[in-house]
């Protein structure tokens, strides 16, 4: 499949551009969509029976939802595809009738499609839409649903309103499984020939959260910025600091041990890492940290919480942070030792 | 030869149109023709239908029958009513239909150099226009003035159908509708109706104006459709299955689809059309046949909002942790299946001394899994446990912990956040978690739906009824207008509006939302989160257990029972 060319531009040096990996990589098949099988099994039985309700789909960013759409539209309409299938952004509500007319027009469009299909309008990030959009669309997609079916995609299906919902047969996506992100990963590695450690792909791992769109542009940057993929290499090309020197100073603040934290944070701050990348980090090592017990994870994220807001508000200081490590540290230390 | 070709062509328009039936869904395909097929309830068809015998009648009462306003949850049959009523009282309905006549190029785009206020101003042109066509109908068909009024001639009665309402939200676009409305009214003897639907689960009934006071000088009649019932769904549903040859699916995956849907009955026909298809291609794939099609199931009817709220709340209220007695009703086998979950639960990690009190055995849920995999954000989330929180405490130490955790959020998330706290989730989730007693004591708890919204709808009414109010003033004594701001009125004119509404020249309707102060209890107006939150959704994943009070439909809730093996 790769040719010598692309096995050139894998090496990225010189090349200037390159297809990113994420479109490359984009699964042409549903067959080829990681991870959540039941759901796109199903999909797979609507694709066979041609026959496609309105859909939504619904999932956290980056897992393969409007890529599902894609395949399951390509697999029903094949050649067609190009003429059968509008995709709007119908983001905002000034545009609403905008909208409405394009999809007026189009559902009368006449195309020439396989027996028993339909045209397909995809709405990407529905979810944006304002609630009076939302109305809008209601009556339509169900005046032109003979010919034309809507696939929506958002995250947050709570936000779609309920007349569409009625409408609609939903699907749910799960986050991706830390198994089903490397396995992926792996693939595209093997594929490009690219160079890794296991400290590399765990590190992927955690700073993608579960988003494989970013889990395969960290890849491809790294890969490409420094030609071999290892964890240090991997939170530089995130610019994030490494969760292992996170994790010791959050140690050492559960016991309460000052100097220990301060030292791993100037450490950090040292190597040039802003308070946002620092506090964000500490966040994502906190809550899933098993050393911690209920309660303290509780307070903890509420001081951290607190002093990422100070930070938004402007006060990115290496002195903020020390504060959020003496109060962390205050929480680890019996409270006899204050009272004088 | 002639002939022939106008054969042809019959031919092509006959294939033409049996393919366009072949591709409807089966919604459509299936709709119901008459009232015995309408699974709405009867005295609500009655209801319907005795307006619009008045409204085409020559009495006095047919001017007060000019205006119907639809109202009710999704799938509750409110068109499909209209259009049986349509067919058995032979009336015709004019449906307005937005974007009908736009611009379109060539190709059937709208001209995109068209700005959207330009698209809206001419959107409306064209709702006005067709409101006062629509509202000339019976006098193109028939030029006799004598006859027209007169009701023995009964397919000439035309009712007009707004139900694709142009953008209302655009304050502009509202107060042109609204003026379009009250003209119409006026002038013409074609009664409106309108067709509302409820957005959902925030329960924000759009701005549209479902609630009657927004039309209120057009002497409105409103009728609001409930749910339906759960016996009228499955004779409905069955009806489909027979006229849709879909007998691959099975008496309990109807039940089933009957149960998850909250009285929807498109939501239900949608579900029961695609597990057919779920079914066939599962034969064909020498799968289970039943397996798959129940599988399938689940998620393409649950609401899913409603679902997934729901066991959040569950999930998190119950606050199970690991060493929980089972639940007395658990069988051996659910006993032994929660020991080996627990069994794979770390310990929690020792607490200082000094927090000794607020060690907890480890939990059954973990924060960050219900975070990645519920689509509800936060601010929906604290809601719900704001409004339902107390009966799971068992002291009012609990109760303290866990408001002041909530308000701590509130206080320290707010605005300086450009799009959402981050922490938000995670912070209700586990201070709640860690306020509440374990166990939770078991006390048939119910889940309810936020009174906030529906304090924020009558706070919006209200606002409105203080601008009719400002309107009436200044078209009475247009020189004083300019002394009665909003606040004056609201808090100055009160005694007076009540005294004149026992006078001659009574003050627009439903200034009593602002000038009575009544004093209510709080919790008793919050509405049990069954029928649309909710609805008989099967909620454990093993095995679904639930409990339906009559067959009405009527307060569907979870009990505690539900949620224990889940
Ligand atoms: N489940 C998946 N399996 C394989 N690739 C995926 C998957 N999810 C996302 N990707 C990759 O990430 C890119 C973006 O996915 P996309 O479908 O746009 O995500 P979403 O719409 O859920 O935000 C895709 O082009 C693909 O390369
Ligand atoms: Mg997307």
């Amino acid at each position: 499949m790769s040719t010598t060319k692309e096995k050139e531009i894998a090496n990225g040096n010189d090349v200037p551009y390159e297809l990113p990996w994420v479109e490359k990589y984009r699964p042409k098949l549903l067959d080829d969509i990681v991870g959540n099988s039941d759901t796109i099994d199903r999909l797979k039985v609507i694709a066979q029976s041609g026959n496609v309700p309105h859909l939504i789909i619904s999932g956290m960013p980056g897992i393969g939802k409007t890529t599902s759409i894609h395949c399951l539209a390509h697999q029903l309409l094949g050649d067609a595809y190009k003429d059968a299938v509008l995709e709007l952004n119908a983001s905002d509500e000034r545009g609403v009738d905008v909208v409405r007319n394009k999809i007026k027009g189009f559902a009368q469009k006449k195309v020439t499609l396989p027996p028993g299909r339909h045209k397909i309008v995809i709405l990407d990030e529905a979810d944006s839409m304002t609630a009076g959009a939302q109305q809008a669309l209601r009556r339509t997609m169900e005046i032109y649903s003979n010919t034309t079916r809507f696939c929506l995609a958002c995250n947050m299906s709570n936000k779609i309103i309920e007349p569409i919902q009625s409408r609609c047969a939903i699907l749910r996506y799960a986050k991706l499984r830390d198994e089903e992100v490397l396995k992926r990963l792996l693939e595209i590695c093997e594929e490009e020939k690219v160079q890794y450690n296991d400290d590399g792909l765990t590190a992927l791992i955690f700073t993608a959260e579960g988003d494989m769109r970013q889990a395969i542009n960290n890849l491809q940057s790294t890969w490409s910025g420094f030609g071999f993929v290892s964890g240090e290499s991997v939170f530089k090309v995130c610019d994030q600091p490494h969760p292992i020197i996170i994790r010791k100073m959050i140690s050492a603040c559960a016991k309460g041990d000052i100097d220990g934290a301060t030292a791993s944070l100037s450490e950090l701050w040292q190597q040039g890492y802003s308070a946002v990348d620092i506090v964000v980090t500490i966040f994502r090592v906190v809550k899933n940290f098993d050393e911690l017990p209920e309660y303290t994870k509780l307070e903890f994220i509420k001081e951290i919480g607190f002093t990422h807001m100070r930070i938004l508000e402007g006060v990115g200081t290496l002195i903020q942070l020390s504060g959020l490590m003496a109060r962390l540290c205050k929480m680890g230390r019996n409270p006899e030792e204050f009272k004088f | 030869m002639v002939c022939d070709w106008d054969h042809r062509v019959f031919c092509h328009l006959l294939i033409a149109w049996a393919a366009a039936q072949e591709n409807r869904l089966w919604v459509d395909k299936y709709a119901p023709e008459t009232e015995v097929d309408l699974a709405v309830h009867k005295q609500k068809i009655e209801d319907v239908r005795r307006w619009l015998r008045e409204a085409f009648s020559t009495q006095p009462i047919s001017k007060y029958r000019r205006l119907l306003v639809l109202t009710g949850p999704s799938g509750a049959g409110k068109t499909a009513t209209l259009r049986v009523l349509s067919g058995e009282m032979g009336f015709s309905v004019i449906e307005w239909i937005s974007a009908q006549q736009s611009p379109l190029d060539a190709y059937g785009y709208a001209d995109e150099n068209i700005s959207g206020d330009d698209l809206y101003e001419s959107a409306m042109d064209k709702f006005e226009t067709f409101l006062a066509r629509a509202g000339n109908y019976r006098s193109v068909f028939n030029n006799n003035p004598a006859q027209s009024s007169s009701s023995d001639s009964p397919t000439q009665n035309a009712v007009i159908l707004l139900e694709d309402l142009p953008n209302i939200l655009h304050e502009g676009i509202r107060q042109r509708f609204h003026s379009a409305i009250h003209r119409h009214v006026q002038r013409s003897t074609i009664p409106v109706i309108i067709v509302v639907s409820d957005a959902g689960v925030r329960g924000e009934t759009e701005e549209v104006g479902a609630g009657p006071l927004r039309w209120s000088r057009n002497n409105e009649v409103s009728a609001r459709f409930n749910p339906i019932a759960v016996t009228f769904l499955t004779s409905a549903l069955k009806r489909v299955r027979i006229r849709a040859g879909a007998a691959v699916v099975s008496d309990s995956v109807l039940t089933n689809i009957v149960e998850s849907v909250s009285g929807d009955i498109r939501a239900a026909i949608m579900a029961l059309e695609f597990t057919a298809v779920r079914a066939g291609a599962a034969g064909s794939q020498k799968r289970g046949r039943n397996g798959p099609a129940n599988a399938s199931l689940e998620s393409l009817t649950r609401k899913e909002n409603a679902l997934v709220l729901f066991h959040l709340l569950g999930k998190v209220l119950y606050n199970k942790r690991k060493g929980d007695p089972p639940p007395n009703h658990a069988t051996k086998r659910e006993a032994t299946n929660l020991r080996k979950i627990d069994s794979k639960l770390k310990d929690e990690p020792p607490l200082q001394a000094w927090f000794n009190h607020e060690a907890r055995a480890t939990s059954r849920v973990s924060a960050d899994e219900l975070y990645s995999s519920t689509p509800i954000d936060a601010s929906l989330f604290s809601l719900y446990i704001h409004q339902n929180y107390t009966p799971f405490c068992a002291t009012l130490e609990h109760s303290d912990a866990l408001i002041d955790n909530l308000s701590w959020v509130d206080a320290n998330g707010g605005d300086n956040w450009y799009e959402q706290n981050p922490y938000a989730f995670h912070l209700y989730a586990l201070g709640t978690l860690h306020a509440l007693p374990t166990p939770v004591p078991h006390v048939g708890q119910k889940f309810y739906k936020p009174e906030l919204f529906d304090v924020g709808k009558r706070a919006h009414e209200a606002s409105n009824a203080i601008d009719r109010v400002r309107g009436w003033l200044s078209d009475r004594s247009p020189e004083n207008a300019s002394t009665w701001t909003r606040t004056a009125v609201a808090l100055e004119l009160g005694v007076v509006l009540r005294a004149k509404d026992m006078g001659m020249q009574k003050p627009p309707h439903g200034h009593g939302l602002f000038s009575e102060m009544r004093f209510v209890h709080g919790a008793g107006n919050a509405e049990v989160a069954g029928e649309r939150e909710t609805g008989g959704v099967p909620v454990s994943e093993e095995e679904p257990k639930r409990r339906l009070d009559g067959d009405d439909a009527q307060g569907t809730w979870l009990e505690d029972d539900d949620i224990e093996d889940w």
